[in-house]
């Protein structure tokens, strides 16, 4: 059957876990090849931009940017889905990706996506629940955090 | 209009009417001579004696007087069916022009409708009237007078025959026709009735056709298909019910009519039969009178059908007009403005949407903001000052005279209409033709329109006077065109419309010639030459191109008209015989089948009414079962079974795959690629000079390429497109310093933007209303909801915009004070004293501002 390797990939990101292979082999049809050299950069930080990324094979570094000073603040690696919540929101980027090494990665589009979202609604709950973990992730992560440093005063 | 259907048909076609009819009249001694020769020849030329006969000068023997009358019959018949035609085509065009005026002003009468009557109008309703219901009323207008007296005066004359033979078989003959008289107009009238009934009906189904398909998402969202549909299945029983009592009535009529004209007879042999054995008839008469009688039937028909169908039409007219009797006639377009000291001003004005009459005005040059939260009140008050509203009293003024140049108004839901980008943005200064048209057939158009009174503007006269307009010349018109999108940012929308698009090199030998030298320059530069082996799919002759089509990659060619594309190529038997010639038909058949298998599997399980393979896979949702049996077929009985129109059908799908794009491997298997490559040459010989196809030539500029890809000559990688960012700027400034970027904007501006310019996105079309507002130098420019908020990004437009303006002044609606900051006037509704509008200077906005704090 074609498309394991992307089957594969998807099957190991939460957000696609519990969904069906015959679904999510539509899913890797409907994602376009991309692939990245080192250094070029996937997203970036502010952009509009509607497109989520799975990878396929290769790394790719998370750059925020403050007051204009770039960190590395993740690396990513194979079967790791980004730009997931721009692309579903429409909000600009949060953070850079860019390739560390060559990156292979499926591209998909916001309207494709939603349009296979209303064709499958279990998808849709399948990616809601991913996307609450990960938001109570979140929570729990800044509610330790807040406890380490107190809120500086209001301005 | 008039209100009757036989009063409009006299007062616009009365000449043509005459003609039509003095036309038929003169067929009648040519019918006359067409029954009557035949006569002469039998007895007088076959049967007769006395020969030789003197006919004028000449002395003629037996077959020479039966030549003689064969060729006159020959004559009459010829003569009489010529005259027919020219009869006939006449008729066709008097219907033809009537039809036209009718439907033209029904058009002008809504189109000089008031806005709030325009916007009550249901465009399926009205589309249905001027289309559907009115033309076979054209059909029938053409011989409104003649057909009644040309059947009315034959039916006199068989009858006075009759009647000159015996009163009594006359008055027998005529016995049943006052029944008929008497009867069926009564039963027209239940019909005419009906008939109304069925156009009001399908009127009504228009409507719900249009509300569903306007409410589809709504529809979707309520999850209430089957409600709509149920609605207009209503409708279509109801139709069938109206229909079904019209065919009763409709057939009785007929039922009538045959019964009356069979029982007729039977009075003339038995009251004939009677007198012939009384002795005062002889045997001769009462067959002529039963001839007389047989030839009356014809136009009796004739005049009962054309009481039908007159009927009919008169009611289908009504009906329609009946839609339209409130509509005056519009009041001519006024070409100048009542000119003021200010921009714009209204004095003592009355206007819908507002609470009170507004006196204000607009300084020439300013910055005016017209401040309320009432968003409906302050789009009123922008129309009113933009003059197009309906003045109920008081009066508006500008300065600027010239009417469409006095005042432009953007709303943030401009329409943008079907045409090019240009005209778009010409649109605005296109008020009224101002040269005429000067081809061949402007004059015959012009004709045209006069005689059915239309007016004689023609679409392709020339609509822009450019000194009025503001501009020195139309090149300077063009040079602003640019200049405005420019200054409304859009450049770089048009730039990549224009490189999307092709070009005609005929037309811009230039453009092409510097592509061409562009893109010899990219493939050799030392450091762009790697840059586009690595972003672009270059074509090569010997290379499969697995970013570019199936179709492209078998013939190494594009067709050239995108519309019939691979489909129209493959229907042609001498495309498919190269195929066979170059001996891969067997491999591309495998191919497809392969193909179109591996999309079925894929989609299985995608609901009936997705679009998701039609958008998405090659074929649609719909044609998912005649492609599966298509392909059950070729594996069960073998692919060589399947007929031509099939292997069509699949090669036709298969054609548009893109490996890169769909992943399918359906290429993949040992040699399919290699073998396809191989077999280019053989195509290009069996199809050389075929002139829907466009060989791939590096030599050469493609007309069936877009700019860009003439420019890199191939496509983009897929896998590559988020990344090659960097090249294609680096050519874009290529592009520029070539000076090729203003003729590939050009060339964008040429491009049709689609009907409510549905290929451009919100804020494009956003912008180009703002750039066709410009293009008119008003002398004010109205912002209603468009670039009239407080953001820094909505202030920086509206300096830009007032700039742009070169002293024209600029007003817009601002929810609240903050959005008035850059204001040089305030006008706004005091609803402390009902509602009168005040005009301030900028100094009350910080009063404005304390009040929208307190209200907070």
């Amino acid at each position: 059957m074609k498309f394991e390797t992307e089957v594969a990939a998807l099957q190991k990101t939460p957000m696609f876990q519990g969904v069906d292979a015959s679904r999510l082999r539509l899913l890797a049809f409907m994602g376009e090849d991309r692939r990245f050299d080192d250094g070029e950069y996937v997203v970036r930080q502010g952009d509009v931009s509607d497109s989520a990324y799975l990878i396929l094979e290769g790394k790719a570094d998370v750059i925020v940017e403050v007051n204009g000073k770039a960190t590395v603040v993740a690396t990513l690696g194979d079967s790791e889905v980004f730009g997931e919540m721009a692309m579903l929101c429409e909000t600009p980027r949060t953070a850079s990706v860019r390739a560390r090494g060559e990156l292979r990665t499926l591209m998909f589009e916001r309207e494709g996506m939603l349009r296979l979202l209303r064709e499958f609604p279990e998808m849709a709950v399948e990616m809601a629940r991913s996307l609450a973990h990960r938001l109570e992730r979140t929570t729990a992560e800044l509610a330790r955090l807040r406890a380490k440093c107190p809120p500086s005063e209001p301005s | 209009m008039a209100d009757k259907l036989t009063a409009f048909a006299w007062r616009h076609s009365r000449r043509d009417q005459i003609i039509i009819t003095a036309l038929t009249a003169t067929t009648f001694p040519l019918m006359w001579a067409t029954l009557e020769l035949p006569k002469r020849i039998i007895n007088d030329a076959i049967d007769g004696r006395n020969f030789p006969r003197q006919i004028g000068w000449m002395e003629l023997e037996q077959t020479q007087y039966l030549l003689a009358l064969c060729l006159a019959y020959l004559g009459a018949v010829a003569g009489n069916n010529a005259l027919k035609y020219i009869l006939n085509v006449r008729r066709g065009l008097t219907g033809e022009r009537m039809l036209r005026r009718m439907r033209f002003d029904l058009f002008r009468r809504v189109m000089g409708r008031p806005l709030t009557r325009l916007r009550a109008t249901n465009p399926g309703e009205l589309v249905q009237m001027i289309s559907a219901e009115l033309a076979p009323v054209g059909d029938f207008i053409g011989a409104i007078f003649a057909t009644p007296l040309m059947a009315g005066g034959q039916f006199i004359v068989y009858l006075g025959f009759i009647i000159v033979q015996n009163a009594m078989i006359g008055a027998a003959a005529l016995a049943l026709y006052p029944v008929q008289a008497w009867l069926v107009p009564k039963l027209q009238a239940r019909v005419v009735a009906l008939i109304r009934e069925r156009i009001a009906n399908i009127r009504a189904m228009a409507r719900d056709v249009t509300e569903s398909i306007e409410g589809a998402p709504e529809i979707l969202a309520l999850r209430t298909r089957r409600w709509h549909m149920a609605v207009v299945s209503r409708r279509l029983y109801d139709n069938f019910v109206i229909r079904k009592r019209i065919f009763y009535l409709k057939y009785l009529i007929k039922f009538v009519n045959n019964v009356a004209d069979h029982v007729t007879p039977f009075f003339i042999f038995l009251i004939g039969g009677w007198f012939v054995i009384d002795g005062t008839l002889d045997l001769g008469a009462l067959t002529a009178v039963l001839i007389a009688y047989k030839n009356l039937s014809a136009p009796w028909k004739e005049l009962l059908n054309y009481y039908q169908t007159f009927s009919d039409m008169a009611a289908r007219y009504q009906y329609v007009m009946d839609q339209f009797q409130h509509d005056e006639e519009a009041p001519a377009l006024p070409e100048r403005a009542p000119q003021g000291p200010h921009a714009l001003a209204l004095t003592d004005a009355r206007a819908p949407g507002l609470p009170a009459p507004v006196t204000c005005h607009v300084p020439a040059g300013a910055r005016v903001a017209v401040v309320d939260r009432d968003a409906a009140r302050r789009g009123a008050l922008l129309a009113a000052l933009a003059g197009i509203a309906e003045l109920q009293s008081g009066g508006w003024s500008s300065s600027q005279p010239i009417i469409y140049r006095a005042s432009a108004l953007v709303r943030s839901d401009a329409r943008v209409f079907a045409g090019s980008f240009r005209f778009n943005m010409l649109l605005g200064l296109m008020f009224r033709p101002v040269a005429d048209a000067d081809d061949p057939e402007a004059e015959a158009r012009r004709r045209e329109a006069l005689a059915t009174g239309a007016p004689p503007d023609d679409v392709d006269a020339r609509w822009i006077d450019p000194a009025e307009a503001g501009y020195r010349d139309m090149a300077h018109v063009e040079s602003r065109i640019l200049e405005a999108v420019h200054g409304l940012e859009l450049d770089d929308d048009l730039y990549v419309i224009g490189l999307g698009s092709r070009a005609d090199p005929d037309a811009r030998p230039r453009l092409a010639r510097t592509l061409l030298d562009l893109r010899t320059h990219i493939a050799a530069s030392a450091e762009l030459g790697p840059m586009r082996e690595d972003f672009i799919d270059v074509w090569r002759p010997d290379r499969f191109n697995a970013n570019a089509s199936l179709g492209e990659n078998v013939f190494y060619a594009r067709p050239l008209d995108p519309e019939s594309g691979w489909a129209g190529l493959l229907a042609d038997r001498k495309v498919m015989r190269a195929l066979d010639a170059a001996g891969i038909r067997p491999l591309l058949t495998e191919i497809a089948i392969d193909l179109c298998e591996t999309l079925l599997s894929l989609f299985e399980g995608v609901a009936a009414d997705s679009d998701l393979l039609r958008e998405y896979g090659l074929f649609s949702r719909s044609e998912t079962p005649e492609i599966r049996a298509i392909v059950q077929k070729a594996r069960r009985r073998g692919p060589g079974r399947l007929s031509r129109a099939e292997t069509r059908r699949l090669l036709t799908i298969a054609m548009d795959y893109r490996p890169a794009r769909f992943r399918l491997a359906v290429l993949r298997a040992k040699g399919r690629e290699p073998a396809l490559v191989a077999a280019r040459p053989a195509l290009r010989k069996a199809l050389a000079g075929d002139p829907r196809l466009e060989f791939i030539d590096e030599s050469r500029y493609m007309r069936s390429f877009s700019i860009s890809e003439n420019l890199f000559f191939g496509p983009v990688r897929v896998e590559r497109r988020d990344s090659w960012g960097p090249f294609k700027r680096r050519v874009d400034v290529l592009v520029r310093e070539t000076g090729l970027r203003e003729d590939v904007l050009r060339l964008g501006l040429d491009q049709p933007v689609g009907e409510g310019g549905m290929t451009l996105n919100a804020r494009q079309r956003v912008r180009l209303a703002l750039g066709r507002a410009l293009m008119k130098n008003p002398a004010a420019l109205l912002l209603d909801g468009v670039a009239a908020g407080d953001e820094q990004a909505d202030l920086d437009a509206r300096a830009r915009l007032h700039r742009a303006l070169d002293g024209g002044a600029l007003v817009w609606g601002a929810a609240t004070a903050r959005a008035a900051r850059d204001a040089d006037a305030i006008l706004r509704f005091d609803d402390a004293a009902g509602g009168v509008l005040l005009q301030e200077g900028p100094e009350s906005l910080a009063r404005l501002d304390g009040a929208e704090d307190e209200g907070r």
